[in-house]
C-alpha cells in the first residue's frame, strides 16, 4: 500500500522542476546512497566523496528545470561523475593527501556493511579484498577508474557509459581494457588474491 | 609469418567486451570459435571474469548523512550558480574579444589589399611621372615660377611638388635628385606600411586564435558544469 503511494521519479522531477524543494529532497533521499557510492569509489576518501555528493545534488537542483530525459538515475550519476572529477582536480590543486586510512584498516572501513550470515573469517577476507580492490582502483587514472566502476560496480552497459562520460563506445572499450589490465597488474603486485571472489 | 601472433593481438582486445557481453553477435560467434582453440585467450577470459566478479562484490556504501537541500542552500544555489556565472561572463568577454579581433583582422587585410591594388597600377606610370616631375622640380631652381607647373602634376603622386614651394631635395642642382625623391616618396611608405600591416595582422590573428581557443575550452567546461 505504502509502495503504491510512492510517487514516480518522473513525477517528482516534474514537481522539482516546477520549484518544489520537498519533491527534490525526496529524490535526494532516493539517490544519495547511489551517488555517494559512486563518489567514494571514484575518489577513495570519505570527505571528498561527501563534498562531491553535496555538489552533485546542488548542481542537480540548479539544473532540474532543464532536465528532459527519462533516466534520472543515469542523470544523477553523470553529474556525480563530473563532480567527482572536479573534486579530484580541486584536491590535487590544494595538495590534499588521499586518506586511505579507512580502507587500510578493514575493521574501520566504511565500505563494509555487516552481513549477518557471515563468519568472522569470511568477513575479514571480504573486507581485505574490498580494501585491496579500492586501493587498486585509486591507483588507476580517473578515466579508467570511472568506466570500470560504472560497468563493474553499477552495472552500466558500454553505450550508457559512453553517454554518461561524453565519449564514444570505442573509447569506453579501450578504457575498460587498459584499466582492467592495469588493475590486474596492481592486484598481482600487491598480492591481493581474487580466487575467493570467484566462489 | 605474423599469423601466429595475429589472433591474440586481434582477439585479446575483445576479451573485456566478451566478458561484459558487449560483442556484436557476429564478432561473438568468431570470438567463441577462437576461444575453443586458444588456451591463452580462454585463460584471459576466466581471469577477467574473476576480476569483474570481485569488483561486483564491492559493497554499496550507504550515505553517511543526509544530503537534502535546505531552503537556504536552495536560495543560494539558484541566486548564485557557482563558477557558472563568472564562466559565462568570461566566455562572453572572450567571444567579444575574438569577434573584434576577427573584424580587425578582416579590415586590416582589406585595407592592405586595397592599398596594394592601388599602388600596383600607379607604379607603372611612376617612371614617366618621375622624369616629368623631376623636370618640373628643376624649373623653380632655375628661377621659373612654380604656379604654371601645377596643372601638369595634378592627380599624380607628385602633388607635393605642385604645392608651390619646392621641397628641400628639389633645390639640389643634380638632375637625378628629383627623380630619386619622387621614387622614394612612392616606395618608402608602402614598404613601411606593409610591415606595420603584417604586424597588426599577426597581432589580430593571435588574439582571435587565443580567444577562439579560450571560448572552446570554456564552452566545454560549461557543458560539464551544467548538466
Amino acid at each position: 500500500m505504502g509502495d503504491a503511494a510512492e510517487p514516480s521519479d518522473e513525477r517528482l522531477a516534474g514537481e522539482a522542476a516546477a520549484g518544489s524543494l520537498a519533491a527534490f529532497n525526496q529524490l535526494v533521499d532516493r539517490y544519495q546512497s547511489l551517488v555517494f557510492s559512486l563518489c567514494i569509489r571514484l575518489l577513495g576518501d570519505r570527505q571528498s566523496a561527501e563534498d562531491a555528493t553535496q555538489e552533485t545534488f546542488l548542481s542537480a537542483y540548479r539544473a532540474i528545470p532543464k532536465f528532459t530525459g527519462s533516466n534520472l538515475r543515469a542523470w544523477f550519476l553523470r553529474i556525480a561523475a563530473n563532480a567527482s572529477k572536479d573534486e579530484l582536480r580541486r584536491r590535487r590543486r590544494k595538495g590534499r593527501a588521499i586518506s586511505l586510512e579507512e580502507s587500510r584498516d578493514p575493521g574501520k572501513s566504511l565500505l563494509d556493511p555487516p552481513d549477518p550470515g557471515e563468519s568472522p573469517d569470511d568477513r575479514v577476507e571480504r573486507l581485505a579484498l574490498a580494501a585491496g580492490l579500492q586501493r587498486a582502483l585509486d591507483a588507476l587514472p580517473f578515466d579508467q577508474r570511472q568506466v570500470i566502476v560504472l560497468v563493474d560496480v553499477h552495472g552500466f552497459g558500454y553505450e550508457e557509459v559512453a553517454t554518461l562520460t561524453h565519449t564514444s563506445v570505442g573509447t569506453v572499450k579501450s578504457r575498460i581494457h587498459r584499466g582492467r589490465e592495469r588493475l590486474r597488474r596492481i592486484l598481482t603486485d600487491s598480492g591481493t588474491n581474487l580466487a575467493g571472489s570467484a566462489s | 609469418m605474423f599469423d601466429a601472433l595475429r589472433p591474440h593481438s586481434r582477439w585479446y582486445r575483445q576479451v573485456d567486451a566478451y566478458v561484459d557481453r558487449e560483442l556484436p553477435p557476429r564478432t561473438l560467434a568468431h570470438f567463441e570459435a577462437h576461444l575453443r582453440g586458444c588456451r591463452r585467450c580462454a585463460g584471459e577470459v576466466s581471469e577477467r571474469r574473476r576480476l569483474k566478479q570481485a569488483m561486483g562484490t564491492l559493497p554499496a556504501v550507504a550515505a553517511p548523512r543526509s544530503f537534502r537541500i535546505t531552503a537556504d542552500t536552495a536560495m543560494n544555489a539558484t541566486a548564485r550558480p557557482p563558477a557558472a556565472q563568472p564562466l559565462r561572463l568570461a566566455l562572453r568577454l572572450s567571444m567579444a574579444l575574438g569577434g573584434l579581433a576577427i573584424i580587425g583582422l578582416a579590415s586590416t587585410v582589406a585595407i592592405d589589399l586595397s592599398g596594394r591594388g592601388n599602388s600596383t597600377p600607379a607604379a607603372a606610370p611612376s617612371t614617366l611621372q618621375a622624369s616629368s616631375a623631376a623636370e618640373d622640380a628643376r624649373r623653380p631652381a632655375l628661377g621659373q615660377s612654380a604656379a604654371p607647373l601645377a596643372p601638369t602634376s595634378q592627380g599624380l603622386p607628385t602633388t607635393r611638388i605642385a604645392s608651390g614651394a619646392p621641397p628641400p631635395e628639389t633645390a639640389s642642382p643634380s638632375p637625378d635628385s628629383g627623380r630619386k625623391a619622387v621614387a622614394t616618396d612612392m616606395q618608402a611608405p608602402s614598404t613601411g606600411d606593409r610591415r606595420v600591416f603584417r604586424l597588426v595582422e599577426v597581432g589580430f590573428a593571435l588574439i582571435a586564435g587565443a580567444s577562439v581557443a579560450a571560448s572552446v575550452v570554456m564552452v566545454r567546461k560549461q557543458r560539464r558544469t551544467i548538466p
